[in-house]
């Protein structure tokens, strides 16, 4: 383990002697607290400190990853190029031992980084306020939109497999089925009938209404909000794009033993957009003792449509389920997942390559992973053949790789969303512990039979 | 190696022989500039050069990303974004109208309407974007200025935003400042102030080389801070103006020391045309042109034009469109020509706004008129400390009727277009019929009966004006969908009364001539089925005033008001109100004692 750590002592030294890391230090250190005094958003305080968090930490993890991949490499393949690998490999070393050294110094180097420009940000973003004149419902909305991790809870999507058998069998018998889905194969047309189906369960015509129960919600702070966060969708344009609601939210059980509410009912009436997302604001008050929520919403003739919640993001809980702070520590974690993973590419990619073309190798890898996302999805965009012929291809070497952009801390952040624990150890299974630690061992696969007298190019 | 090298020189290839067809959609997509830039800002210009071909690769990722946050409901960066994509592409119009468009309407509605000061910024950051960048980026974009009108015509003249009311009051406070004289003794409703400020100069080097007003500015100069350069000079001239609490005392010595000088009548002219051509973009000459072909007229002369009022949002929405027109005109093909005809249908609709809810009325709200324990009290975000209130300018007629005729005589060849323009123009008329009628301009109704009957000679004219004027008027009653008489009547009668609150005295005489009208007429009329045993008049009167005076539509000092305007104007009327209230209370208390 000494050995170990005397090769990743000196890969830190190494590190810090590279004209590229003291440029990206210095970078970080100026760009950092320059943003955060000229960043503003959309002219408020909470718009400054989202647009702050989100380019903050993204500058900061762009950087530090350029530099993972930049040192990674560098530190092993100058070794070989210099021949400076000579004097270390007639040392009572091995090679395992070499490249786990340099590994450890990498990560060691990127844990010092993150924590040094993650405290740089975290620091803006709590004293940014301070030199802010807003008043305290400002101050109030930040504490419970920025300031938090809200988790979230989606109604299950409604169980209609018996109705939708019932319509298929229905519709096979009266030779409809053909006639209505002519090109669509069984499974297909149970999936469009099923679609069809819980839309309908999500719909509430004019006068009629729609519930959706929770339960087990366990808010951090019973003094404060929790948030009913949804989108419309409608059936026919209202003239003003407007849709007019009543909400009811909270123990609505106890309607049931007449009007003595020991947990009150918020209603709510209101006029939202169609297709936009907005929130309510409910006191956590409202949620029953055994953690129970209910939440109502009526179609009231004002509208003259039926109105849609969308399937996958029509309506959802919102709640304050932990700090901000600890909230912002997960968010480094993500990154340094990130880094950690980068790292062990970079040993992967100096173990048989040579630097320009390493780095060229982890780039693609690096920049490839981070619009994964957006990769992924243009396939629905294109024809049904040549999506399958990329999705085989293409989309299989894609999902092989770490999806960046699906892990990106920011997007947690800024909507002050929560990064669960869960969630956080799902990224380090598969990020580091599986896909990291397979590339570790191929890299210490490759290593170990490498040729270093000969130098490759 | 030879395997790849086949593969390069294949794929090479493809791609060649893909080159034309690309290049052919750019071209049809107008993805492609071929005209050179001109007078762009340094940082544009560097900006469209710097990145070369990366810049394609940052505006995509730019656009995803709005998009993406956009989608997700996020809007703290698009300001920002917008930004980015407009500097990266600054050639491209259809990147500005989209922006713009996205901020005033996509993302003001996203922010509740309990936050109207939000809203609003994001519907002024919208416009702001296609007057101040976009427009003078692409001076020939005629969709820029269509964009620009509709902006202003739609979302700030229109009533379909929850707030709208509150865009009204901003732009008219905003612009409010700049249109008029008072040191000149030019009101901003007098021609005469906007012929004073085509005729002052348009550059600060111009006014300062004036020694008639040097000494002016030499003088407020010598305070110090903030009266030390140009731009903040004049804007903070006019805040001193407004405002002079906020300035130094020695500020107002200045101005109290010229006061009636020329010095201070010319520079008063010179700084608010200033503002109007450098903040608003608008030009003072332009501005007097539009007046003169669509502003209000006289009825005493129809050939005298009164200035628009450009504290409405619709003089804007017909200001640019007109420009854009006058765009249009040295271009000519075919999308170009799409774009004028949606622009001239900006201008016929706000002509037509202007007559339905041209008459804009602020009153202030006293401070006693705000609970105390309301949220809005209790609030600490900024509250409306002024009401807004519309009423129809009939004075407007004239003008949509010249404008419209003028643009569907554009299209004889068009048959689909002037169809659909005759359709509107048709209805525009037949409301106007009624509209003049009910306001007791008789000869003006008239007048436009026969205009209405020579050009779409249908069975429907062929009546007297008195009759068609029923029968519209019935449709309007059955368009209230309410059944009962009493109802329409009280209602007629309490708008009124709110319209006389707020001092539109015509209007209120005209309400209340229709609701005598529908007295008369169910009280007299033949057909059975119209027959209703109403009350008195003044019995409906009373209801109508209490109705008014109970109703929580109405700001609670305006209902005051009225109240005291009837009693001090009309005391005979309050007189029988008190009469009646008497009579019902003793009619009220036989019925108790039975």
């Amino acid at each position: 383990m000494s050995k170990i750590w005397a090769i990743a002592v000196n890969t830190v030294r190494q590190a810090m002697r590279m004209r590229i890391a003291v440029i990206f230090i210095a970078m970080l250190l100026i760009l950092l607290p320059v943003m955060g005094l000229t960043a503003t958003g959309d002219g408020t305080l909470k718009g400054r400190l989202q647009t702050f968090v989100s380019y903050g930490l993204s500058l900061t993890s762009l950087l530090l990853c350029l530099l993972t991949i930049i040192v990674a490499t560098y530190t092993i393949t100058s070794d070989i190029e210099h021949r400076q690998i000579y004097t270390v490999a007639t040392k009572p070393i091995r090679r395992y031992q070499f490249l786990l050294g340099k590994l450890v110094g990498v990560i060691v180097l990127d844990a010092a980084l993150v924590t040094l420009f993650a405290g740089i940000v975290y620091a803006v973003v709590v004293f940014l306020p301070g030199f802010h004149d807003v008043s305290n419902d400002t101050l109030r909305q930040i504490d419970n939109e920025f300031f938090t991790a809200r988790a979230s809870l989606s109604p299950p999507a409604p169980d209609v497999r018996e109705e939708v058998q019932t319509l298929y069998d229905q519709l096979e018998k009266t030779g409809q089925l053909r006639e209505a889905y002519p090109t669509l194969p069984p499974e297909g047309i149970l999936k469009e009938l099923t679609l069809r189906k819980q839309l309908e369960k999500r719909a509430a015509g004019v006068g009629e209404g729609l519930m959706w129960e929770f339960e087990k919600i366990r808010p951090l702070d019973p003094n404060q909000s929790l948030f009913i966060r949804f989108k419309y969708d409608v059936a026919a344009e209202p003239t003003n794009g407007q849709v007019y609601a009543r909400w009811q939210i909270g123990d609505l059980r106890q309607f049931r033993y007449g009007m003595n509410f020991k947990t009150p009912i918020w209603p709510e009436d209101r006029a939202d957009p169609v297709r936009t997302f907005r929130e309510i604001e409910v006191p956590a008050q409202v949620i029953a003792d055994d953690g129970y929520l209910a939440v109502g919403f009526l179609n009231v003739p004002l509208n003259d449509t039926t109105v849609i919640f969308p399937l996958e993001d029509g309506l959802e809980l919102l709640y304050k389920a932990d700090t901000f702070t600890a909230n912002f520590i997960r968010g480094v974690l993500l990154i340094l997942f990130r880094l950690i993973f980068l790292a062990c590419l970079g040993v992967l990619a100096a173990s048989f390559l040579s630097f320009p073309v390493a780095i060229l190798f982890c780039l693609m890898i690096f920049f490839t992973g981070t619009i994964s996302g957006f990769v992924l999805e243009s396939f629905e965009f294109l024809s049904a053949s040549v999506s399958e012929v990329y999705s085989y291809t293409i989309g299989a070497l894609v999902r092989l790789l770490p999806r960046f952009d699906k892990y990106n801390p920011t997007s947690f952040l800024v909507p002050g969303r929560l990064i669960a624990w869960s969630f956080l150890a799902q990224v380090a299974l598969f990020m580091v512990c599986i896909k990291g630690l397979l590339l570790l061992v191929l890299a210490l696969i490759i290593f170990s039979f490498r040729e270093l007298a000969r130098i490759i190019v | 190696m030879l395997v790849c090298l086949s593969l390069a020189g294949g794929l090479l290839y493809t791609a060649g022989t893909q080159l034309d067809y690309i290049n052919t959609q750019r071209q049809t997509m107008g993805l492609v500039v071929n005209e050179p830039v001109e007078n762009l800002p340094p940082s544009l210009a560097f900006a469209t050069v710097a990145m070369g071909a990366f810049r394609g690769l940052v505006v995509d990722i730019l656009w995803m990303r709005a998009d993406k946050l956009k989608e997700e409901g996020q809007f703290f960066d698009a300001r920002q974004l917008a930004e980015w994509i407009t500097t990266l592409q600054p050639r491209f119009p259809a990147v500005w109208e989209f922006q713009a468009w996205n901020m005033a309407y996509n993302i003001s509605v996203a922010i509740p309407a309990s936050q109207p000061e939000q809203r609003w910024r994001w519907v002024k950051n919208g416009y702001e974007l296609l007057r101040d960048k976009g427009i003078p980026t692409n001076p020939k974009a005629v969709q820029l200025y269509r964009e620009l009108a509709r902006i202003f015509q739609h979302k700030l003249g229109g009533v379909s935003d929850d707030v709208h009311k509150y865009y009204k009051l901003q732009l008219a406070e905003a612009i409010g400042l700049l249109l008029g004289s008072e040191d000149n003794g030019l009101p901003a409703d007098d021609n005469a102030f906007y012929e004073a400020l085509i005729g002052t100069p348009s550059e600060w080097a111009q006014i300062v080389a004036d020694p008639n007003v040097a000494p002016f500015i030499r003088a407020l100069q010598e305070v110090g801070e903030p009266f030390t350069s140009e731009q903040p000079f004049v804007q903070n001239y006019l805040a001193l103006r407004r405002n002079a609490s906020r300035f130094p005392q020695a500020a107002s010595d200045v101005v109290d020391r010229f006061r009636g000088t020329a010095a201070l009548k010319r520079f008063d002219l010179f700084a608010k045309s200033y503002e109007l051509r450098n903040t608003w973009k608008l030009e003072p000459a332009r501005m007097h042109q539009v007046s003169q072909e669509y502003g209000p007229i006289d009825f005493a002369d129809p050939n005298v034009h009164f200035p628009m009022d450009w504290r409405h949002p619709d003089a804007h929405a017909i200001y640019w469109a007109i420009k854009g027109l006058s765009v249009a005109k040295e271009k000519n093909d075919a999308e170009t020509e799409r774009y004028q005809t949606n622009t001239q249908r900006i201008v016929a609709h706000s002509l037509q706004n202007l007559f339905r809810y041209g008459k804009l009325i602020i009153l202030s709200r006293p401070a006693e008129a705000l609970d105390p324990d309301s949220p809005a009290a209790k609030s600490t975000s900024p509250a409306i400390p002024k009401d807004v209130f519309l009423s129809p300018d009939l004075r407007i007629f004239n003008s949509y009727h010249k404008a419209v005729l003028a643009i569907i005589a554009g299209y004889e060849d068009d048959r689909t277009t002037k169809e659909s323009l005759e359709n509107g123009h048709r209805n525009m008329l037949k409301n106007a019929v009624l509209s003049f009628y009910q306001a007791g301009l008789r000869g003006e109704a008239l007048k436009i009966f026969n205009q209405l009957r020579k050009r779409y000679p249908l069975r429907e004219f062929n009546v007297s004006l008195e009759e068609f004027a029923l029968k519209r008027w019935r449709e309007e009653l059955s368009g209230f969908g309410i059944d009962d008489a009493r109802e329409q009547i009280v209602m007629l009668l309490s708008e009124g009364y709110y319209l006389y609150a707020v001092r539109d005295d015509e209007a209120a005489a005209g309400r209340e001539q229709l609701a005598q009208q529908a007295y008369d007429f169910y009280n007299t009329t033949n057909e059975p089925e119209f027959r209703i045993d109403l009350p008195p008049m003044p019995v409906l009167r009373y209801v109508a005033l209490g109705q008014f005076l109970n109703s929580g539509a109405y700001p609670p000092h305006i209902r005051q008001g009225l109240l005291n305007r009837i009693q001090i104007e009309k005391p005979e009327l309050y007189k029988q109100m008190e009469q009646t209230e008497a009579q019902l209370q003793q009619m009220q208390e036989q019925q108790g004692t039975r």
